[in-house]
């Protein structure tokens, strides 16, 4: 008994250090890049990793970004843990905005919060059908949907330019967006001089609702399976290809979901910009919250931190805003190498 | 009229098929050896910022090439210490290499050139070279004589590639650690070492891809200027069975693609360019759905 | 003389395992030595280290009196040693010359000469009495014949030390007496050859000494003139030899057919013909066994059975559902109608190792009660399940929510039995039940087939081994040269008809 005490008690130590070591390894480095700004790498870093969380206004400005990107973390959580890559959370963003913005003349009729949430769930039927092509044509043809929903990204992105600059342009046809959403439409403030919308409430209820689906549902169950073991799985009577292509579609749907969340609580018009490389970040908050989605709202508060903390940083010294997508870069790396390195018997062999 | 607009067109379809052909190339070899790289959008991205810098830094774009394909090199090298040495999984380790690249190329770039730093028309670019009577024999004179150098080093690469791959001993083992790893290691090889070094060699190519579009297309950087090509790339080298000839020859499809969606924008002035935009990325997807068998794909890829 | 290899004290662990133990063994030019013992016993681990892909933790290797330290499979092959794995380390996209060049220090790494290898290929062939195209892809051949290219391979390494790992376990008998053929030869050269086997006839037809492992130690040497197979079982197995678990063939089963198969057509993956003409009927109450030479169609055929695929030409009636009827001819449809069905390749098709054995047990049945009701999993049915298969199957365990890759293949392929018997089928496939499974394993899982046999249960069993259909069979399909035979009545036919139709062309 004793002997196995000591022994967790070395694989916790080893673990801690490595992970000390790992992370230490990856913050010099980005020291290290921080540097080449001609800045004081750790003012620099410190105002980018603490601003989001310890100022007053930063803190709301982290909540505000964290809700889009908890609901996409989401969105390719679901897609990893079936085992697909949906790396094109973007254009399902776009997809599900624009088919929403699209409804919202068919929906002003709809009785109080009804057309609110119509608004919603059409979004996150333009997100799932945009996610479901990707899966679909991946279980139907093997297309390889890491491409797919990359190239779908892409013409997301040019639909969109299109529609917000003909069929849906403003009827003042000034500036390339749509009309303004419908007073009705819109997400209430829940924190007075915040820009915090009640999106917070939505993110936080499909984490918990998905985090259920997962557990105890035969499709969680199922989606579990597939994405361990698709040959055993369909062996056993699972359909791998249905899955598949369900969780693509209800990854494509959160997506989906966050961007109508972001018109109706931020931006009010479909608009380029609704989704500035969000996409990507939830690759990363996937990542890190090892596709749990319990997890998935913490991995977005840091991701949003980050961004909000990249701002100021940005602001204050002048240094510049990609530095978010290279610490996420590293943090994925970081990551990786701290799983890698854990594994016994990674090296050699 | 016309044979002018298909001459124009050939042309700088093949101008627009080199980047995808170069990436391709390297993906390539890199599959071959067993590695996915779905990381060369990012490693693209490097070597286009690292070809203007040098090109700017040195007066050379000869330099800027070289220097693009160090960078593409070292920047694989991640990718080759994580998906190969650590055996993380290569998919998780792509994408993050192609996060760290777009993050990584903005941020030198706003640091180098984005602040005050040259306008794009300032860079040593390549120009087409003039090959004498060659460029001036009607119709393939401008279409295949009248470009730069880069086009014509393409076509040696393709071939040198597909030679040392088919012919040679070290293609031999290479293709070997990409159909069953263990064997290479049962006859006595080294199957990390020459996964590594393919993986740095599809770096160095991704890079001169991501050079050809930043020193020789638009003579300037702008961040994310690669736009999806290293996913294309991807596509070309399913699309061509994982055989180098057949991979550059689909980017030249992609290519001419490419140049004749800006001819269509121009033809059809009435419907939205946006439609022509996407015709590439179209493409790409048709591409991988008509691509059924996976005949050529090597047995341990991505394993 | 010195021996060319001698190994003194030579012991490796795994964890708190001793895979091998102070194995003391010597090899003389022109000697065959046997090394047997089960799965398990540590052979593979005397190869491995032998072949480089392993160091050991204590002893010493001796190669021609001095010692050596292997850092890999190249450094054995340059010593002189030389591995036929019993999982072929070859690369079936190559031809048979160019597997033989890989590796090979001589092999330039600029321009390859495949001519001037081809002929060297065609010697080393020839002068083993072996046929072989030096052009022919390595898939494209039968397991013997891949067998003879790693033959080639080895001996083109100048070896002087050829190890055998399991060379007949996929080996009908006239390809084994083939290779056996090419083993005196090598003797007679002055090649000395470790055969690592579990199986007597090996033993006695080719090696003059054998060294009996078990549990990593050894148990026994002789001389095998001086030896009897009672003697080597024993010291093989030990103490704790399992009954016999044969009954012979009951009575002819007369009930209604439930699996009809007619004129089926079998295609690999790769389109290529596996085989055809087969039609069989299985009835409840007996055990079908398909015979053959691995890759003659097995495969194919139980995918088919099982809903994974559909044949290429004729059609599979099981339980009411037709393979050429859209969309009803899949895994579940089948298993909801009673199929049951034990994969060959356990890693692959039959568990999911990194979840837990509740989950496990649920993965053939999250269509049905009481696992899946109203949408939801049910997780404590399933937890009452496995422990219920623990304690029926002694399953040695960590624990009830263990991982199942924690567990020994044996243990895992009574969990999958125990949840592929849990809703008491109406057919069952059984693949490959008992390979790789030690002898009370393995007596275990056939005595759980004919207990099905017993309840009514028409079990399809493939197998390779020819002695464990002889002990279970009813009737027996015999797939060979691309085509099926029979089946055959077990009481009516010999051993003999049904090994010529394994090998007919």
């Amino acid at each position: 008994m004793n002997a196995v005490a000591a022994s967790v008690g070395v694989a916790l130590r080893g673990r801690l250090v490595l992970g000390v070591a790992v992370g230490a390894g990856f913050l010099a480095l980005l020291l290290g890049l921080l540097a080449l700004t001609g800045r004081d790498p750790l003012t620099v870093a410190w105002t980018m990793a603490s601003y989001g969380f310890l100022d007053p206004n930063g803190r709301a400005e982290t909540v505000v970004r964290a809700i889009p990107l908890c609901l996409m973390g989401l969105g390719v959580a679901i897609a990893f843990r079936a085992g697909a890559f949906n790396i094109g959370a973007d254009g399902q963003l776009i997809a599900g905005s624009a088919l929403a913005m699209a409804a919202v003349p068919f929906l002003v009729g709809l009785p109080g919060w009804i057309g609110a949430a119509a608004f919603l769930l059409v979004a996150a039927a333009g997100g799932g059908a945009w996610g479901g092509v990707a899966g679909w044509l991946r279980a139907r043809f093997g297309a390889n949907e890491i491409i797919v929903t990359i190239m779908l990204n892409y013409v997301a992105l040019q639909l969109l330019s299109w529609l917000i600059r003909g069929p849906m342009q403003e009827r003042m046809r000034m500036l390339p967006r749509s009309d303004a959403l419908p007073v009705p439409f819109r997400l209430p403030v829940v924190l007075d001089g915040t820009r915090i919308h009640a999106g917070v409430w939505i993110a936080l209820a499909a984490t918990v609702l998905l985090a259920l689906v997962l557990r105890r549902t035969v499709f969680g169950y199922r989606l579990d399976m597939v994405g361990r073991n698709p040959a055993a799985a369909r062996v056993g009577g699972i359909g791998d290809r249905g899955v598949v292509v369900a969780a693509m579609l209800v990854g494509g749907a959160l997506c989906g979901l966050a961007g109508a969340v972001e018109i109706a609580g931020l931006h009010f018009r479909l608009q380029e910009g609704i989704a500035v490389g969000y996409g990507i970040t939830a690759i990363a908050i996937a990542l890190l919250a090892r596709t749990e989605p319990l997890a998935v709202p913490v991995a977005a508060v840091a991701l949003a931190a980050l961004y909000v903390g990249g701002a100021a940083v940005q602001r204050q010294f002048a240094v510049p805003f990609p530095t978010v997508k290279m610490v996420e870069g590293l943090i994925v790396f970081a990551f990786l190498a701290f799983v890698a390195l854990r594994r016994p018997g990674a090296r050699g062999g | 009229m016309e044979a002018a607009i298909l001459i124009g067109l050939l042309a700088s379809g093949v101008r627009f098929a080199v980047p995808l052909a170069l990436a391709a190339l390297g993906e390539t070899v890199s599959q071959r050896a067993g590695v996915l790289n779905v990381g060369i959008e990012g490693v693209m991205l490097i070597g286009a910022l690292a070809a203007v810098l040098c090109a700017v830094w040195t007066g050379s774009p000869w330099l800027g090439l070289l220097g693009a394909i160090v960078a593409g090199v070292l920047f694989a090298s991640i990718h080759a210490l994580f998906a190969v040495i650590l055996k993380a999984d290569q998919i998780v380790s792509g994408i993050a290499l192609f996060l760290l690249g777009i993050g990584l190329s903005g941020f030198v770039f706003r640091l180098t050139l984005g602040s005050g730093g040259r306008p794009p028309g300032q860079v040593p670019g390549f120009r087409p070279l003039d090959l004498g009577p060659l460029g001036e024999i009607p119709f393939a004179g401008p279409v295949l004589f009248q470009h730069n150098a880069l086009v014509y080093l393409t076509v040696v690469a393709v071939a040198a590639v597909a030679f040392l791959l088919a012919r040679t001993g070290w293609g031999l083992s290479l293709r070997a650690a990409g159909e069953n790893p263990e064997a290479v290691r049962a006859a006595g090889l080294d199957a990390t070492r020459l996964r590594v070094v393919a993986v740095l060699v599809g770096g160095g190519f991704a890079g001169a891809g991501g050079a050809f579009l930043s020193i020789a297309q638009l003579n300037g950087f702008v961040e994310n200027m690669v736009a999806g090509r290293g996913f294309i790339a991807i596509a070309c080298v399913v699309f061509g069975r994982w055989n180098p000839v057949g991979a550059v020859l689909v980017a030249l499809a992609f290519g001419m693609t490419e140049a004749a969606q800006i001819r269509l924008q121009i033809l059809y002035p009435a419907l939205p360019h946006q439609f022509f935009v996407m015709l590439p990325y179209v493409a790409a997807i048709v591409a991988l759905v008509l691509m059924r068998a996976r005949s050529g794909q090597p047995a341990a890829l991505g394993r | 003389m010195t021996p060319v290899v001698r190994l003194a004290g030579v012991t490796r662990r795994f964890g708190s395992l001793t895979a091998v133990d102070g194995l003391d063994l010597d090899l003389a030019a022109g000697e065959v030595v046997a090394l047997l013992g089960e799965n398990g016993a540590g052979k593979s681990t005397v190869v491995n280290m032998l072949s480089g892909a392993l160091p050991p933790d204590a002893g010493t290797i001796a190669v021609d009196g001095r010692p050596v330290a292997f850092a890999g499979p190249a450094q054995a092959l340059a010593a002189g040693i030389g591995t036929v794995h019993q999982h072929y380390m070859l690369v079936p996209a190559f031809t048979v010359v160019e597997n033989v060049m890989l590796g090979d220090p001589r092999t330039p790494r600029g321009l390859l000469d495949l001519r001037a290898a081809a002929a060297r290929v065609e010697a080393i062939a020839s002068d083993l009495g072996l046929a072989l195209d030096p052009f022919a892809p390595v898939g494209s051949l039968d397991v013997a014949g891949q067998q003879r290219v790693e033959i080639v391979k080895a001996l083109s390494r100048d070896v002087r030390v050829l190890l055998l790992d399991e060379p007949t376990a996929v080996l009908a008998r006239p390809d084994a007496e083939r290779l056996f053929a090419v083993v005196d030869r090598l003797k007679a050269r002055g090649t000395a050859v470790l055969l690592i086997t579990h199986k007597l006839d090996d033993v006695f037809r080719a090696a003059d000494r054998v060294v009996i492992l078990r549990r990593g130690r050894v148990e026994g040497r002789h001389r095998t003139a001086d030896v009897d197979r009672d003697t080597l079982v024993r010291l093989m197995v030990g103490e704790a030899m399992p009954a016999p678990t044969a009954e012979g063939p009951h009575e002819a089963a007369t009930g209604a057919p439930v699996v009809r198969v007619e004129g089926v057509e079998l295609r690999r993956a790769n389109g290529s013909l596996a085989a055809a003409e087969i039609s069989f009927e299985a009835r409840p109450g007996e055990i079908l066994a398909i015979a053959g030479v691995e890759g003659n169609g097995q495969g194919e055929l139980i995918r088919c059975l099982a809903g994974l695929e559909r044949p290429a030409r004729g059609r599979i009636e099981c339980l009411g559902l037709r393979s050429d009827l859209p969309h009803r001819w899949t895994p579940r449809a089948l298993r909801r109608a009673g199929l049951a069905h034990v994969p060959e390749d356990r890693r692959r098709d039959a568990v999911v190792g990194s979840a837990t054995l509740p989950d496990n047990h649920l993965l053939s049945h999250s269509f049905r009660r009481p696992f899946a009701r109203s949408g939801l999993i049910r997780r404590g049915p399933a937890l009452a399940a496995v422990r219920a298969a623990i304690g029926r199957f002694a399953v040695r365990t960590p624990g009830e929510r263990a991982r199942i890759a924690a567990l020994s293949g044996g243990n895992q392929q009574k969990l999958v039995l125990a949840r592929e018997l849990e809703a008491a089928p109406k057919v069952l496939l059984a693949a490959q039940p008992t390979r790789g499974l030690d002898i009370q394993t393995t007596a275990f899982v056939r005595g759980l087939l004919l207990e099905e046999r017993r309840r009514g249960t028409a079990v399809i069993l493939v197998s390779a081994d020819l002695g464990e259909i002889w002990d279970l069979a009813d009737r027996i399909l015999v797939l060979g040269g691309g085509r099926g035979h029979g089946p055959f009545d077990r009481r009516r036919t010999t051993r003999e008809e049904i090994g010529a139709h394994m090998v007919s062309r």
